[in-house]
């Protein structure tokens, strides 16, 4: 178990590595650069050179390259061109923001989604009912701004309940908890409605190969009723795909909320990304990549782990584990 | 693709169901071109006979946007899948038939893929290299051609120990003929299974895209019509109703018809 922890930790920054690598030489190759975004279509020739100067970009790339490696390693992100801060400040402060909408989110998918899964599971040969198609509609078909935009029409806009974007209201003197609480109902609904769609459809489809099972026929037959069964004895085998798949989905979690974040003009990680890349404020896009890929990789890490310990039948030597699809 | 499909009535109604879903978008993508550009006309005017889904702020006839756009994501969804599988079904036989290093190679890129999130990749790729039908559809099929991969080596590693591969290898045919001869024809219907799974998230990858500004604003898809009625839901609800619907329609017909398939 340790040494295979060990090796799982040491290959992370060699995955980051080769994406960062990959990630710096795909963002000097696109074309446009910080030159233009940060002086304007109309500026003078001198003002450019002086803008290259200053931050290095009339340098070879391979330079540029060391230098901004060496820095990453030491553990200096660099500075946005655009915000003029350190890039780590830069997304720190946007942290907040994104954590408040899909951690919330999270946390409900998880509870509710499991709820429905598990109540959505039939037994075998038992009639059908809506409760898939519905989930799915939710969880695969239907993007997460409609619902964002749907509930801003209707609990916003037409009924009054919830005040339709930012954080605070911004009449107030100071931030208060409830206020805030208030400005969050909406974006984390939406947000938790698409993933606990996922939650139950995955878990659903698990359960359901599991109930078939002998085991579950002997615990019918000696007399167990179906819900309880289903609880008691296939719903902790049917945990592994369920862990597998959202563990895999943890980066894909903080790029989902970036519509959310657009819809309720949200300070958050998401309007960050899009705004950098338009921009070419390379450094960021840079960080934030590494970022949300350390996260990711972290996820799948903690995914692993934890399938090992629920699961003995995994044996921990194998290396088939990452499935992150 | 599984032989007893057609024999099973509820399959049936889920494929009639799928087209009968699909129809009216791709009526519109096909009709796009007649419609011509859409005019100015009264604005944020409701659905009327005249403008049957009613104007956007600027008086343009929403229907005839929606047509517009439903060629992006059509155009857009197809190339992303075709990409996804081409490179998927590529690698994947190169993984399973190209020896260890081929193999660690692949596989190897394949998991550093799926670290970096679809969406995430898309938009920075999207984001600095241009908004296009042809360059979002790449951006996307980079990110999702794993999942083919996965797939397909699987199927082809499995298919390695069947008879008729082993005559093919006992009578000298060359590695890369049996993959292409003998085992690609087999895992094809696998990997096009994997098409409606692959369409309709580009689908929706697209329309993420363009509400977030990352398009084509000469050709806005869906998602940029949605992102524009932002400031006008509280009065013209049909410019979230009609983008939406067609949306759901189209992911959803495709989901129903790869079910049934």
């Amino acid at each position: 178990m340790g040494r295979y922890l060990l090796r799982r930790l040491l290959q992370m920054p060699f995955g980051l590595a080769v994406v960062g690598s990959l990630a710096f030489l795909l963002i000097h190759l696109a074309p446009g650069g910080p030159v233009t975004a940060l002086s304007g279509e109309y500026a003078t020739a001198e003002l450019r050179q002086e803008i290259e100067r200053r931050y290095g970009l009339d340098r070879p790339l391979a330079e540029r390259y060391l230098a901004w490696a060496g820095a990453v390693l030491s553990g200096d992100l660099g500075r946005s061109y655009l915000h003029k801060a350190p890039v780590a400040d830069v997304i720190l402060e946007r942290l907040p923001a994104t954590l408040s909408i899909v951690l919330p989110a999270a946390f409900l998918s998880l509870l509710l989604g499991g709820a429905i899964g598990l109540l959505a599971t039939r037994a075998p040969g038992a009639p059908r009912n809506m409760l898939a198609p519905v989930l799915a509609l939710m969880g695969h078909m239907m993007p997460t701004f409609w619902i964002a935009q749907g509930l801003v029409l209707l609990f916003a806009l037409k009924l009054g309940w919830f005040p339709v974007q930012g954080l605070d209201d911004p009449r107030a003197i100071r931030p208060e908890l409830g206020d805030r609480l208030r400005h969050l109902v909406l974006p984390v609904t939406a947000l938790a409605i698409h993933q606990l769609a996922m939650m139950a459809l995955i878990l659903r489809a698990a359960l359901q190969a599991e109930v078939a099972r002998p085991y579950m026929v002997t615990a019918l037959a000696k007399g167990l009723d179906f819900p309880r069964a289903r609880r008691r004895h296939a719903l902790v085998n049917a945990l592994h795909p369920v862990l597998a798949v959202m563990g895999g989905r943890i980066g894909a979690t903080f790029v989902g909320a970036i519509a959310v974040e657009i819809v309720f003009a949200l300070p958050g990680l998401g309007r960050l990304i899009v705004s950098a890349a338009i921009n070419r404020d390379h450094p960021l896009v840079l960080g934030i990549a590494l970022a949300v890929c350390a996260a990711a990789m972290l996820g799948n890490l903690l995914t692993d782990l934890m399938m090992n310990r629920f699961d003995p039948r995994m044996a921990i030597d194998r290396d088939e584990t990452s499935h992150a699809a | 693709m599984r032989p007893d499909a057609a024999l099973d009535p509820s399959r049936r109604r889920a494929a009639r169901w799928g087209l009968a879903l699909l129809a009216p978008p791709v009526l519109l993508a096909v009709l796009a071109p007649l419609f011509g550009k859409p005019r100015a006309g009264p604005m944020l005017a409701a659905p009327s006979l005249a403008h049957p889904f009613g104007t956007d702020d600027l008086g343009h006839d929403l229907l005839l946007l929606l047509a517009q756009g439903a060629r992006v994501s059509f155009e857009v969804g197809g190339y992303a899948t075709a990409i996804a599988l081409l490179l998927g079904l590529a690698l994947g036989l190169v993984a399973a038939f190209g020896g260890r290093l081929a193999d660690d190679l692949v596989m190897r890129g394949a998991e550093l893929t799926v670290t970096v999130p679809p969406l995430l990749l898309a938009i920075v790729l999207v984001g600095l290299f241009g908004a296009g039908n042809l360059l979002t559809a790449l951006a996307l099929g980079i990110g999702t051609w794993p999942m083919v991969a996965r797939v397909v080596r699987a199927a082809a590693y499995g298919l390695r120990g069947q008879p008729h591969v082993i005559a093919a290898r006992a009578l000298g045919v060359s590695r890369p003929m049996i993959a292409l001869r003998h085992v690609l024809p087999a895992i094809l219907p696998l990997a096009l299974s994997l098409t409606g799974v692959l369409f309709s998230g580009a689908v929706l990858a697209e329309a993420t895209l363009s509400f977030v500004g990352l398009t084509d604003h000469t050709m806005p898809g869906w998602g940029h019509i949605m992102a524009h009625a932002g400031p006008y839901l509280r009065d013209a609800w049909w410019l979230w109703f009609f983008p939406g619907g067609l949306l759901v329609m189209t992911t959803a017909g495709v989901a129903w018809i790869a079910d049934a398939a």
